[in-house]
């Protein structure tokens, strides 16, 4: 198997509220990563100011409309726009969600759960492949938070993970907060899911906050990351050793400099792990 | 139909809200009912796609306050559920659906307010294009002029309106309260376009639309002279289209100039 890319070091989400300060400032943040979709656009100052970060960092590219395990069609025009933007950024990777997101013509804007069959199972990796060669790269694939579970699951979530990644030779980003919150749902035993997953595969971890919700934990991606997401990040370091670290905030964005702490905190959790001194 | 597909039928329909629950398909929560967690992503759904209309329409949003808004938002979603995976189109369709909506079409400064906004931020992330100077102006040669036509950026856009939206608008972006809708006395054309990074917009005098609308219609600068002609003051209208012409290049609206069918930038 192709070795895994190297550590990119410790990143943050690309936002529009801090093009001007990453350009005039020249921040600490070893790469960004960009939602894909927020640049599948036409053109005007959203792709200039990417095309800006990317000529001085290291970008990975995040998608949420792949759905990879819809049973709808995989859409052509999509998975083009994707690949025309990957060719104008030259992403290290790029990633999407192991979950579904409509079908029927209808897009949710969410990222549903999969039932854990054997069916899923093979219509996922069939997917993977067909997206992977299209691109021509190996993708990355993310587990998601989630609030339910289908009755008609036949094994656990992290076996799931771990066999898709097997199946269809992909990468996959660990979204340590979603392990935490959907730990937290379903009541499992989230050292387990580290345990399953891979160690070979896994080429980023996603570090994002979540808000309370009413017998469950809700993935909202608006508070700083928490005690217990950042206990299980290093539970994550000792398992996958050093692997690209990313800070993910979509609502409620704080001025970069708070983010900058977060993600030194972040440095610090993987500096003590993983006993470097300076983590990379 | 494979199981998997019966499944995300199921779900998709209970989470758009089109049934109750999707019964049996979910297992019993550690904590809480399914109804429950399934309200999660039910109630996510018309969070979201509202966040995204807020997002497009900010001045329609202001103008309607959250109560009307979030009613009118309801609605939209409920008539056009989302057909493109990219959120940034989700929108699109609402000029148009509160021109038609019996909810909407008796105050058609809503439709137009929506209108107004989607030409902007159509304008903020359109095409890219060349930008025609007037460097390049001035390095035409005098006998290539009357054949020279002047390519219009795709980025924008013309229409016309029937109320003092753009008046609207203005006190909307000022924090201001916006004057009393009216009706106009005949219609007011409005161009929108991107200069630099940001939109612009402004109103138009009838001329100069009729001008820019021929001039994206690939007609000649001579021939938009000559129909410029037939309005007010003929032995000026070169003039007047020079001026116009020149207006648009600083704006920088002007993509190409093309010279018997040779482009030259």
């Amino acid at each position: 198997m192709q070795m895994r890319p190297k550590s990119l070091g410790f990143g943050l989400g690309l936002r529009a509220q801090h093009y001007r300060e990453i350009l005039d400032g020249n921040p600490s943040v070893d790469w960004f990563e960009v939602i894909s979709e927020n640049y599948m656009i036409p053109g005007g100052q959203p792709l200039r100011m990417l095309e800006a970060v990317a000529e001085r960092y290291p970008v990975v590219m995040h998608g949420v409309s792949l759905s990879i395990a819809s049973t709808a069609p995989l859409d052509l025009e999509y998975l083009k726009g994707l690949k025309e933007l990957a060719e104008r950024v030259k992403p290290r990777w790029i990633s999407d969600h192991l979950c579904w997101t409509g079908v029927h013509g209808v897009n949710l804007h969410d990222l549903l759960p999969v039932p854990y069959t054997e069916e899923a199972l093979a219509h996922v990796v069939s997917r993977i492949n067909h997206v992977q060669d299209y691109l021509g790269r190996r993708i990355v694939i993310e587990n998601v938070s989630s609030y339910v579970e289908y009755e008609c699951s036949e094994m656990s979530e992290w076996d799931f993970v771990a066999e898709i990644a097997r199946r269809a030779d992909c990468w996959l980003l660990l979204d340590v907060n979603n392990v935490f919150v959907s730990g937290t749902n379903h009541a499992f035993d989230t050292d387990k899911f580290l345990e399953a997953i891979p160690a070979e595969r896994v080429v980023q971890f996603h570090l994002a906050g979540h808000s309370e919700g009413r017998n469950c934990l809700i993935d909202t991606h608006d508070q700083p990351v928490c005690p217990e997401v950042w206990s299980l990040y290093a539970k994550a370091l000792e398992r996958f050793g050093a692997v690209s670290t990313m800070i993910e905030r979509d609502d409620n964005i704080p001025p970069l400099s708070e983010l900058l702490e977060e993600l030194d905190h972040a440095r610090s959790v993987a500096a003590a792990v993983l006993n470097t001194g300076v983590a990379a | 139909m494979t199981k998997l597909a019966d499944l995300q039928r199921d779900m998709q329909r209970a989470v758009m809200g089109k049934s109750t629950a999707a019964d049996g398909l979910l297992a019993m929560p550690p904590a809480g009912s399914p109804a429950e967690r399934l309200s999660v992503y039910r109630n996510g759904y018309g969070l979201r796609l509202t966040e995204f209309i807020a997002h497009d329409y900010e001045k329609l949003r202001t103008y309607l306050g959250d109560v009307r808004f979030n009613e009118m938002a309801d609605r939209y979603i409920h008539a056009h559920p989302s057909d493109h995976p990219n959120a940034r189109w989700f929108s699109r369709h609402l000029p148009e659906f509160l021109t038609t909506s019996p909810h909407y079409r008796r105050q058609p400064e809503i439709a137009e307010l929506a209108h107004l906004e989607r030409a902007i931020n159509d304008a903020f992330d359109g095409p890219d294009h060349p930008i025609v100077t007037m460097a390049d102006l001035a390095a035409i040669r005098p006998e290539d002029f009357v054949s020279a036509s002047f390519r219009i950026a795709p980025t924008v856009h013309r229409f016309a309106v029937t109320t003092n939206v753009s008046s609207l608008w203005a006190s909307l972006k000022c924090d201001e309260i916006p004057p009393h809708p009216e009706d106009c006395a005949k219609p007011t054309e409005i161009m929108v376009w991107r200069q630099g990074s940001g939109s612009r917009f402004r109103i138009l005098g009838e001329e100069e639309a009729m001008a820019i609308d021929s001039a994206r219609e690939g007609l000649s600068f001579s021939v938009v002279c000559e129909m410029m002609a037939t309005y007010e003051d003929p032995d000026n209208a070169g003039l007047r289209a020079a001026a116009y012409l020149r207006g648009w290049i600083e704006a920088e609206v002007v993509s190409a100039i093309e010279i018997e069918g040779v482009e030259e930038k």
